[in-house]
């Protein structure tokens, strides 16, 4: 390799070996040559600044036909500007001594209040919280209301309140609790914000990430790249992209992936969102009514942990008639929670069934579903897997939601017995959609029904914690169904006992999301906190940086 | 004039010389995250001592030479890495980003042009390369290519983009 321009491209690259870069070395001491060596830099570096943005990695999941992507107002090359000279502007007024100490390094500038909103209410925070005060490192706590901080690198921090942020850094801060969507033009790529266990290195890109000190921390990429590492180490970290998600609960090990579409309508909501929410915990495998398109007779879904799709046949009757089919349909101002569509199940021979069987039989599961039935008159099925030995469902009869779930070959549940949670409910639950969780919890041989965040129901076999009541799965073989039996018929309903289930049949009304979390209890905070996400309406991004425009 | 005034005009500056002196930091360290972290060293040098700023020069050159520094300061510091340029190699280097200051922004605006026409497998390459931040064997695992072949490829789209340029630059009425 003797051309110079090749020589350049491997020192840009970092492919450069010592003869190489001496021959390379001595090839600039030229000042002509040294010139083409400034004009190849300047064009590596344009290349990085105007390519930063760019989406790398397609998501070619869940892309629907009538998505409009749109590039939000921040990311609008006038705005970068903006930022940029915003900030300059800035730390010109804030400027740094000259030798800094460590004392005096500690209590200059490392960002500023960049805007609030009009309910925002700061707590226990010793720096004064005026609109365009510089803030040195240190926490800010938000209780309630909006905050935005610009750190002197140019990244925008939201913080959502209540929250406590921590500015550590120039170019980084700690986020110990709540909810914060950050911005971070190319120029501030590196920007970095630790929790508990970890730390997420922003590579020029905008991404929301909310943290509890019990519930560990979720992240969204809208733009761009995240690296997500372990504080502690042992893990080499895991790039995160546009378009996914992460989320890791502080008592799980595996951290979980999923993917989502982001809407570039407004910059803080996702089409995920839509109905999941800012504060949901991530689920192994979602099917959201929302992103359902395109394909009528399937609704799909890809595995947090593996990418892989895993579809619901849509079916109506065996001979091909399709009147009955389950069907998507637009169900906007039906509800007080931001749905707009709904997958239709209009009882009768309508069927939903799974290409292959859920994972993970034998470890603990949770299964979410957000349905709204049409009446409590009938015997209905919302979810079955398994069959009479072994297997679970959940199931309306009449007024009663019933959690059922049979394993014959534990002593306590053998023959005739079967463990069931039962809830009675009310016109009034069936008023709006409703959540539905069941939690399948194998290693304490039990099983919980959780309505609308609450828990209201659980059960355990007689001797559990022994080896007569050892709960060791909940699927057995058979194909899984949603919203009816795994076939045309009602036989081999999961959780059947002698035939006592035989009379249920396909489920009456509408299901907009189901969500099944592999090897994972949530917990009772967690289905709360699923069931507010689904409630809250995202909040109106702060505006002093488009303003400033 | 007031120093309210004095400091807008600074901030004006530098973002028109923010490119320039980013481009030469990265072509002295070769480090993404190193060129971030010395450009804001070089950001908050350039306050300081902008009082020493002799407004008969050109910023852009100015600002360079206190880049220059903070090269040469973080070089000291990282004395044990491996350093592939001398002192008087980053001086000339220096110079010659001065030297050619103005040849900054009608690259920038050819840049744009020809970007618009790299489009199928170099455009991705280069998108790998740059937006992603992947080395060689990293884009050939994703593009399931030899890491030669991304090599000859990338050499190719680089080459490409260059001339482009070039002949942008070479109009009477360039971009």
């Amino acid at each position: 390799m003797n051309d110079p321009l090749e020589l350049i491209e491997a020192w840009q690259q970092g492919t450069l070996n010592d003869q190489q870069a001496a021959a390379l070395a001595e090839w600039l001491r030229d000042p002509v040559h040294a010139e083409t060596f400034a004009r190849e830099a300047f064009i590596h570096q344009r290349l990085r600044d105007v390519l930063h943005n760019t989406d790398v990695y397609p998501i070619e999941a869940h892309n629907t036909p009538t998505m409009r992507r749109r590039r939000s107002i921040w990311f609008t090359g006038a705005l970068a500007a903006a930022i940029l000279l915003a900030v300059s502007v800035w730390f010109v007024f804030y400027p740094v001594a000259e030798k800094p100490t460590q004392v005096n390094s500690l209590a200059m500038p490392v960002a500023m209040l960049s805007d609030y909103s009009a309910d925002a209410v700061f707590t226990g925070t010793s720096q004064p919280m005026n609109l365009g005060e510089g803030l040195s490192m240190g926490p800010v706590r938000l209780a309630s209301g909006g905050a935005q901080v610009m750190f002197k690198s140019g990244a925008v921090v939201d913080l959502i309140g209540p929250c406590e942020f921590e500015l550590t850094g120039p170019n980084r801060g700690h986020l110990t609790s709540g909810y914060v969507s950050v911005f971070v033009p190319s120029g501030a790529a590196g920007f970095t914000i630790e929790t508990a266990s970890q730390r997420f290195i922003d590579m020029g890109t905008r991404f929301i990430l909310w943290t509890t000190p019990a519930d560990g921390a979720t992240l969204h990429v809208l733009e761009g790249m995240v690296m997500v590492e372990d504080r502690a180490g042992g893990s080499s970290g895991q790039t995160l992209r546009r378009g996914q998600a992460w989320s890791r609960a502080n008592t799980s090990a595996p951290s979980q992936i999923s993917s989502f579409v982001v809407d570039d309508q407004s910059p803080a909501r996702l089409n995920f969102e839509y109905h999941f929410g800012m504060g949901m915990t991530m689920p192994t495998f979602n099917w959201d009514a929302s992103l359902a398109g395109g394909e009528p007779s399937t609704w799909s879904s890809h595995s947090a942990q593996t990418g892989r799709p895993l579809s619901w046949h849509l079916r109506g009757l065996p001979t091909g008639e399709r009147d009955t089919a389950p069907a998507f349909v637009d169900v906007t101002g039906s509800s007080s929670l931001p749905i707009t569509r709904a997958c239709r199940f209009a009882g009768g021979f309508a069927s939903a069934v799974i290409e292959h069987t859920l994972p993970g039989r034998n470890e603990n599961m949770t299964l979410e579903l957000v349905v709204k039935p049409t009446d409590l008159l009938g015997r209905e099925i919302l979810f079955e897997a398994g069959g009479d030995a072994n297997g679970f469902s959940l199931l309306l009869d009449g007024v009663d939601l019933k959690l059922r779930l049979d394993e014959d070959n534990v002593a306590d549940l053998a023959d005739d017995r079967f463990l069931e949670a039962t809830h009675r409910l009310s016109d009034r639950d069936i008023a709006d959609y409703m959540q539905i969780a069941a939690v399948i919890d194998l290693d304490n041989d039990r099983i919980e029904l959780f309505v609308n965040g609450r828990s209201v129901a659980a059960a355990q076999p007689p001797h559990h914690g022994t080896p007569a009541g050892n709960l060791r799965g909940w699927g057995g073989g058979n194909t899984d169904a949603l919203g009816s039996a795994n076939a045309y018929g009602n036989e081999n309903i999961g959780g059947d006992d002698q035939d006592d289930l035989r009379d249920f049949t396909a489920f009456d009304g509408w299901i907009t999301a189901v969500r099944f979390y592999q090897n994972q209890c949530l917990t009772p905070k967690q289905i709360q906190s699923n069931y507010q996400a689904m409630r809250r309406v995202p909040r109106a991004r702060a505006t002093l940086l488009k303003e400033s425009k | 004039m007031d120093d309210s005034k004095r400091m807008q005009q600074l901030a004006m500056a530098w973002t028109k010389a923010q490119p320039a002196v980013a481009a030469f930091i990265s072509s002295m360290v070769g480090d993404f995250h190193q060129t971030e972290d010395l450009l804001q060293k070089t950001a908050a040098a350039v306050v300081v001592k902008y009082d020493t700023y002799d407004a008969q020069r050109s910023f852009t050159a100015w600002a360079i030479g206190v880049a220059r520094h903070e090269v040469l300061a973080h070089r000291r510091a990282s004395a044990r890495d491996r350093h592939v340029f001398d002192e008087h190699i980053i001086a000339t280097v220096a110079d010659a980003f001065a030297a050619i200051e103005s040849e900054f922004d009608p690259m920038k605006q050819a840049l744009a042009h020809c970007m618009q026409h790299v489009t199928g497998r170099s455009r991705r390459l280069l998108e790998l390369r740059y937006a992603g931040d992947l080395d060689l064997p990293q884009i050939a695992d994703r593009l399931q290519m030899k890491p030669n072949a991304v090599y000859v490829a990338l050499h190719r789209a680089r080459h490409m983009l260059r001339e482009c340029i070039r002949q942008q630059l070479n109009k009477p009425d360039h971009p």
